[in-house]
Parts: structure tokens; C-alpha cells; sequence
């Protein structure tokens, strides 16, 4: 079943002409018909530009013109990334309807590599949530079971990937916003190095922590989403110079040697399920039978990390929300808004004390981390997905409670500007997908994607090479 | 003039945002836990490059 076949296999077999970029189009269409009622994954379903995109595809192969290394696959990216004269919804109100006269950088060059955009994808208003939750454009729900959680705020990247819609997708993370939703949907999610994907041309949460990012079944899918959407660009000064690598020809290897540090503090404090706690456990061994050592490390001071990237995220967000947050408050959420305010309320010199912190606190953080181990391995989340009704908190009293738990594994990664990169490994009691995370270096998505890869070719594959069993339960319940 | 007035006090007039007291509430508690935790690690900032954090991520990439 085409649906079924990771990005790097439907992209080689077209490759091959043992299928058409049209009939791939057209399998991802039928399923999206299926997924949408269920999942409400995409903002915008472009099916009669894809498919004339499909056709130009297929014509250029015959011509035997030069293909892209993702030509023909269908993709479809979060609708916060924008493409000139066209709506980026940030699934808002209040941008509903605002056209855009820009065109990111990272999904002009996934296009310009083959890559057909089949539409725009459900996300948490304005990327701030990270649960999947939005009353403008309505919740976008967990493949593996409607009633959960497809986390967030790239909400609809996690849902529509791992529900065989799209073979891959764009996220954006500025707190775990890419690694939380492939956690949850059972598939991966690499935020990269800060600076080494191109931020330009889309809407900002904060211009200093946010990562743009691939979501897709597999590690080598994730690595050639990579190396096409990677590198400098003049449009964004602050985007790295460094050489792009071939991510996808780095992933072969072994394991041996490399030592995979275990925190000693903080991911396993209490709040973490149990289930979570087994399948970190059931992926250690892996890795060690694949050749690995494990190693304690002893982790800084991961609340201050937190606090500090918390304090420059709302307050940047604020600066980019005031006009609207002044003459258009009724139209965002109550949550967004609450968390958008809370940037309004530190002093000019605490911010600038978290910017002037954050290189010395990521030298501590690498001399520390990085003198003991090569990877660090954490959960992802400290828990299995929840469903929507039990984590749909709004701007509660329990709001900001909630939030820290559920960013506990990835804000601190975010502040300080590392490579982190969310693995599917197992199931919780109730089926539901769980992850890893793999923390490294400055600009080592190389180890990271390698570690990965080699992990699910020793598990056997993950549960992104897994369909969810659909459908579970039926949605909408009165269907 | 309690933290929640203080705290909407100093919001409405730097910025002009008009922020209901349960917002006010919120963000003087959360700003507050915040504040208290970097006081308590608190370290001189006067010999650090604040244009150094690009530098410090590529020297700390894999060699």
C-alpha cells in the first residue's frame, strides 16, 4: 500500500518509474479524505494544485529531466510557514484570511528538491500549545486514538505523518513543539542545532529559540528532509554557515563505543508515568545489545534552564503579538493570551540577563554533559498521551502547572540551542505511542540521526514503519 | 500596593495593555517563581561577550 512506504522508499521508487508521482498524490489524497474527519490534521487540503504539481512531476521524468531527491512525495507543512500570496492561518483568527508576500526558505527548498505541498497543517494557535488543542480550527487529534492528544503546537505535522497522510512534514520548535507531537503520533521529530535551518518566512514565536524541523516515519527520512531543507541562508543572517552534511549517507555505522548518557536528575523526577520509565528502560537495553554503554550523567541546574528560556520566549512573543494583543484581544484563545501576557511582566534587565546566560550556561552544558557522554538519552514527554478532554486546561488555575510538566523533557534542549530529536520505542497500557529523546552536541544531528537509525534497525523497525490501527474508536462519536 | 497591583500598575502604563486582575494575578505569581530561581543562581555577567552564543555552538560541535 503506497500510504504505508516511508518518504526515502516512495521517493526511490518513483525514482525507479515503479510508480507515478500522480498515483502516490493520489493514494495520499484518498487517505487524507479518510484521516481529516478523524484527525482534523490540515488547515488546507490544495488537492488540484498538487495534482497539477504531480503531473508537472511526472511529465519532467519523462522529458528525463534532473530529479530532486524528493521528487514527487507528498508533503504538507505547518500552517505557520509562509508561501508568497497565499493565507498562512498560524491556525488564528486572526490571521484567517492574511495573505503573505513571503515564502519560506526551508519549504522553498523541500519544493525545489520535488517535494508537492498538499496542503497546510493544523498547529496550536500562533504555536503556542503544546498539546494539539484549538478552538478556532478545532482539536487536532492522536492517530493512534482520537479521544488523545496529538501534542503540540505542530500538532497537525505529528498527526498527519503518523496518519499516513503526508510521508513527511515541517514543524517548528521553540519548546518541543516538533519533538512533543512525534512523541505522541509515533513518529520522529529532529529539532536541530539553533541557526541551521533557515527561520525566514515564517511567523515568529521567538526570533532567538525558534528551530524549524522535519517530522517524518523513519531516521533516514527525517535525514533527507535535512539535508535538502539545511544550510545558510541570506535572507536569515543568523542561519549557520557550516557545511550542510549528507545526512542520510552519514547514517550507517555501529554502535559500538558510543556512550549514551543516562540523566541522574530531573527527566526521571516524580510526575513520570510508569509506563514511560519501562519503555526508556526496554530502549537502553537495545542500544546496549547494539554496542553501547550507558552512562550516569549528572545534569545542571535544568529549572533554571527552563525559566530562562520561558522568560525569553513570552517576552519575544509578546513584542510580536502587541499590536494584535491591543486592538484584537477577543480573538485570540483564552490560553494564548494568558501565556502571551506573561511576557509582559518581566523587566527589560531579566531578559536581557537570560541572553547574556545563555552561552555560558550552553558551555557548562556541553563541558558537562558532553565530557561524560556522546548522546544524552531522556523521555521525551514524562507521559503516555492523555486524552483531549482531561488535558484541556484553558488558562485554568492548573495552566501553568500543566505546562511545566509536559515541557519537563524538551524546554531546557530549546533555551540552550541543542540538536534533540524524538524516537518512537514502545507503547503505554492503553496503546498509545511513547519516545526518546537524544540530546547532542552543537550541530551533531549527524549522531543523532545515526544513533536513531541504528536503533530501529536493531529494534526491527519503529512504530513509524507501524500503522496506527484505524479506526480505533470512531470519529466524530456521533458518526 | 500588593504584586498583582503592582504588577498590572507597571504593564498599563509602559505598554498601554489593559490586563484583568486574575491575568494580573497569574503573571505576578509565575514572574515571581521565575525571579526567585534566577536569584538564587545568581552569577556576574560583567566579563560575558553577549554576542558569543553562535560562537560558543560552533566550537562545541563534534570535532
Amino acid at each position: 500500500m503506497i500510504v504505508e512506504k516511508s518518504l526515502v522508499e516512495i521517493a526511490d521508487a518513483i525514482a525507479r518509474r515503479e510508480v507515478s508521482a500522480r498515483e502516490v498524490l493520489d493514494a495520499s489524497l484518498a487517505q487524507i479524505e479518510k484521516q481529516q474527519p478523524r484527525l482534523n490534521c490540515f488547515t488546507s487540503i490544495e488537492a488540484e494544485d498538487a495534482q497539477k504539481a504531480a503531473d508537472a512531476a511526472d511529465a519532467a521524468q519523462a522529458r528525463g529531466d534532473a530529479l530532486g531527491p524528493l521528487h514527487g512525495v507528498p508533503l504538507a507543512h505547518k500552517d505557520l510557514f509562509y508561501r508568497a500570496g497565499k493565507v498562512a492561518t498560524c491556525a488564528s483568527e486572526i490571521r484567517r484570511d492574511m495573505k503573505v508576500d513571503t515564502t519560506s526558505t526551508a519549504l522553498a527548498r523541500l519544493e525545489a528538491a520535488g517535494a508537492i505541498t498538499v496542503g497546510m497543517l493544523n498547529m496550536a494557535e500562533f504555536a503556542i500549545g503544546p498539546t494539539g488543542h484549538n478552538p478556532h480550527w478545532g482539536h487536532c487529534r492522536n492517530p493512534w486514538d482520537p479521544d488523545y492528544i496529538s501534542g503540540g503546537s505542530s500538532s497537525g505535522s505529528g498527526a498527519a505523518v503518523g496518519g499516513r497522510c503526508v510521508f513527511g512534514a515541517l514543524g517548528s520548535d521553540t519548546g518541543g513543539s516538533i519533538r512533543l507531537p512525534a512523541n505522541f503520533c509515533g513518529v520522529v521529530g529532529l529539532k536541530p542545532t539553533q541557526t541551521r535551518v533557515s527561520c525566514y518566512g515564517a511567523m515568529p514565536v521567538s526570533f532567538s529559540m525558534d528551530c524549524f524541523g522535519p517530522l517524518a516515519r523513519t531516521p533516514r527520512d527525517v535525514a533527507r528532509l535535512m539535508t535538502v531543507a539545511a544550510g545558510h541562508d541570506p535572507q536569515d543572517p543568523t542561519s549557520s554557515r557550516r557545511p550542510v552534511p549528507d545526512y542520510e549517507a552519514a547514517l550507517d555505522g555501529d554502535l559500538k563505543g558510543l556512550r549514551v548518557g543516562v540523566p541522574t536528575s530531573h527527566y526521571y523526577e516524580p510526575g513520570i508515568d510508569a509506563d514511560v520509565e519501562r519503555v526508556m528502560r526496554e530502549s537502553l537495553d537495545a542500544l546496549v545489545a547494539a554496542g553501547a554503554e550507558v552512562v550516569e550523567v549528572a545534569m545542571p541546574d535544568h529549572k533554571r534552564l527552563i525559566d530562562l528560556g520561558t522568560m525569553v520566549t513570552f517576552v519575544e512573543a509578546a513584542v510580536a503579538h502587541k499590536q494584535w494583543m491591543h486592538e484584537r484581544p477577543q480573538d485570540y484563545s483564552p490560553q494564548g493570551l494568558a501565556r502571551l501576557e506573561l511576557g509582559l511582566g518581566y523587566p527589560a534587565t531579566a531578559y536581557l540577563e537570560a541572553l547574556q546566560l545563555r552561552p555560558v550556561l550552553v558551555q557548562d552544558f556541553i563541558d558537562q554533559v558532553f565530557g561524560a557522554c556522546d548522546v544524552l538519552h531522556t523521555p521525551t514527554s514524562p507521559f503516555a498521551p492523555k486524552t483531549v478532554e482531561e488535558t484541556d486546561v484553558g488558562a485554568s488555575p492548573d495552566l501553568v502547572a500543566f505546562l511545566n510538566n509536559i515541557g519537563r523533557c524538551t524546554r531546557a534542549v530549546s533555551y540552550l540551542g541543542l540538536p534533540g530529536i524524538s524516537v518512537p520505542a514502545g507503547f503505554s497500557d492503553t496503546g498509545m505511542p511513547i519516545g526518546f529523546q537524544l540530546i547532542g552536541r552543537p550541530f551533531d544531528e549527524v549522531g543523532l540521526l545515526r544513533t536513531a537509525h541504528l536503533y530501529e534497525q536493531s529494534v526491527g523497525g519503529l512504530l513509524g514503519n507501524v500503522a496506527p490501527k484505524m479506526p480505533r474508536t470512531a470519529w466524530p462519536p456521533d458518526e | 500596593m500588593s504584586d498583582d497591583e503592582l504588577v498590572r500598575t507597571l504593564i498599563e502604563s509602559f505598554s498601554g495593555y489593559r490586563v484583568n486582575p486574575e491575568s494580573a494575578k497569574r503573571i505576578a505569581s509565575e514572574n515571581k517563581a521565575v525571579r526567585q530561581g534566577l536569584e538564587n543562581s545568581a552569577q556576574s555577567l560583567a566579563d560575558v561577550q553577549p554576542a558569543n552564543y553562535e560562537n560558543v555552538l560552533d566550537n562545541g560541535a563534534p570535532k
